[in-house]
């Protein structure tokens, strides 16, 4: 996990939620621990990043897809993702 | 009615062995004497069954047309709307929410005249999997109640187990609903995505959830999911099936059932045992077992918890204190009124999960994991379909271990969390999956096995679950 990421403190606030400063130390440790389980996800052979460069799609070129046909499947413009996902809001970093 | 299906209670109605009134009457009597000790139910609605129930009688003695389910009572999960009846999600949060409409799937059961009894105990926002993150605490097993019901249906299958219902209904988003039954010794389908409505279900993670019947047996379960299921309008990701889901009978000769070999090493011997006992018992009834690869748990793991928690983190936003539920008390600002009530209502395993789901979310993290676990999805999406080429379905175990004790529960998250990871595939691919009961361990509970299938053949499914069911040891 690139723990440059995870401020638990900014998260929480994000989130609307107010943690204790043991709540903080404990779920930070334990949400570590699954960020760092979940770096299986980069290591999975789940095809490249797309080469073609002109992401007719509108996706990002770094999405990992399984190939381009399944890049275009991820309509980023409609911010609809597969079959049946909406993508949820995004919370970007203030 | 003890120990008594759907199907042989609407025959003794029919037959005038029974009347509607004394069969609710006899699920109040059970419920009045297990749910203080096992906690099943979160509210009972008593006297609307009874009024309900009375009117079934009425409607069957004047010989009115009268529905497939008439005079059957039945329990929700407290997460599915049910007009005019308190629905929590086992939540501070929504503590005292009364919805003004109830869900499509609970419609169509009390259309066809089933009767509500009451609203069953799970974990908070179904967040869980030992149904210990309730509000209203923690869920019992009735076959042993120092033993968990699995979650997060678990006041669902603990109050069917415990014969204060005919059959109950759950939901299932990692394997809420095939866990706990497996653990009460039930029948549990999480059908294909689409095919039962999400409408009036509280969102939790609407891309894997759907609701789900949990029943004494197979035959029981094939019927309500038939009396349930199809396209809804208020659902736009429900499907239009016209097909049955009702096998026409256990003849498994010639299907060609998978059995991934090297899962067995993951799980307890008695699960283990069960698995190859099931595998024996179709395989006797003529179907073709071949051991096979599966797609990678861990990922699959790992996918589950980041999509879900985003979902999550999205959907409860909605719960701030102001529009739903809970409000908090001396706050100084709006912004503070949205974080104090939050933070007041929300127990630590939704707070965690909304925080996990937002940091998959944010900047940065967005890349790495949540987009990532979409794609992952999608992999295991077509590892599956290639699986299912070669097979009808495949035979594996639901969950690591059967029921355990409540207080051998890991207190690390991660290790808790792993208990999931044999049913989320079923989840993240869509397709459907049947937990039948199986045997029982060394100390006397119930095991249960999974069957995994094609999209769309949920038939094939019960069918395998009518064969083992058959051949099978029953657990009472």
């Amino acid at each position: 996990m690139n723990k440059q990421f995870f401020d638990i403190q900014k998260t929480a606030h994000l989130s609307r939620l107010s943690l204790s400063t043991e709540e903080q130390t404990r779920m930070s440790e334990e949400i570590s621990r699954f960020a760092e389980f979940a770096d299986i996800l980069s290591e999975l052979e789940i095809g490249g990043t797309c080469t073609e460069g002109a992401y007719s799609c509108g996706t990002r070129g770094d999405v990992p897809c399984v190939n381009r046909t399944e890049l275009t499947d991820l309509t980023d413009g409609e911010r609809i993702y597969g079959e049946y996902i909406r993508v949820p809001l995004t919370v970007e970093e203030e | 009615m003890k120990s008594e299906s759907v199907i042989s209670l609407l025959k003794k109605l029919s037959d005038k062995e029974i009347s509607s009134v004394e069969l609710t009457q006899s699920c109040i009597g059970e419920i009045n004497t297990r749910n203080s000790e096992i906690n099943a139910f979160i509210s009972v609605t008593a006297e609307s069954a009874l009024i309900n129930a009375a009117e079934a009688d009425r409607k069957r003695m004047s010989g009115e047309p009268i529905g497939a389910l008439n005079g059957i009572p039945f329990a929700v999960k407290d997460n599915i709307c049910t007009v005019g009846i308190r629905t929590t999600c086992a939540s501070r949060m929504l503590e005292h929410f009364i919805p003004p409409y109830s869900a499509t799937a609970v419609s169509r059961l009390t259309s066809a005249g089933a009767i509500i009894i009451g609203k069953t105990n799970m974990d908070e926002f179904a967040m869980g999997s030992a149904s210990d993150t309730s509000f209203f605490g923690a869920v019992k097993n009735p076959l042993n109640t120092a033993y968990t019901a699995g979650g997060s249906s678990g006041g669902s299958a603990a109050a069917l187990a415990a014969n204060t219902c005919a059959f109950a209904l759950g939901s299932d988003t990692g394997g809420s609903v095939r866990q706990p039954a497996s653990f009460c010794g039930l029948v549990g389908m999480k059908p294909t995505y689409g095919t039962v409505s999400r409408y009036g279900l509280i969102a939790f993670s609407p891309s894997l959830e759907q609701i789900c019947p949990i029943t004494k047996n197979v035959a029981d379960n094939a019927l309500l999911l038939e009396l349930m299921h199809g396209r809804d309008n208020m659902d736009e990701s429900t499907l239009d099936r016209s097909d049955s889901l009702i096998p026409e009978d256990s003849v498994v000769k010639g299907i060609k059932i998978g059995l991934p070999i090297k899962l067995l090493d993951t799980v307890d011997a008695d699960i283990s045992s069960a698995v190859l006992g099931a595998a024996e018992c179709l395989r006797a009834a003529g179907a073709e077992l071949y051991e096979c690869e599966f797609p990678d748990t861990d990922a699959a793991l790992a996918a589950y918890y980041v999509i879900s928690s985003a979902e999550a983190s999205s959907n409860l936003s909605r719960f701030d204190g102001v529009r739903y539920g809970y409000t908090a008390s001396g706050a100084e600002s709006v912004d503070g009124l949205f974080t104090k009530s939050r933070t007041e209502a929300f127990g630590d395993e939704v707070k965690k999960r909304i925080i996990l789901g937002s940091f998959c979310l944010s900047h940065g993290a967005r890349e790495m994991y949540y987009e990532k676990a979409l794609a992952a999805k999608i992999k295991l999406r077509r590892d599956c379909e290639e699986l299912l080429k070669k097979y009808d379905a495949v035979l594996l175990p639901i969950a690591p271990s059967a029921a355990y004790p409540l207080e051998r529960k890991s207190a690390d998250t991660l290790e808790h969390w792993r208990n999931d990871a044999l049913c989320v595939i079923a989840s993240l691919t869509g397709l459907p999956e049947l937990a039948v009961p199986f045997g029982k361990t060394a100390g006397g509970m119930p095991t249960g096995v999974g069957f995994m299938g094609r999209a769309f053949e949920e038939k094939l499914l019960y069918k395998l679950g009518l064969a083992i069911e058959e051949g099978g040891v029953k657990y009472d």
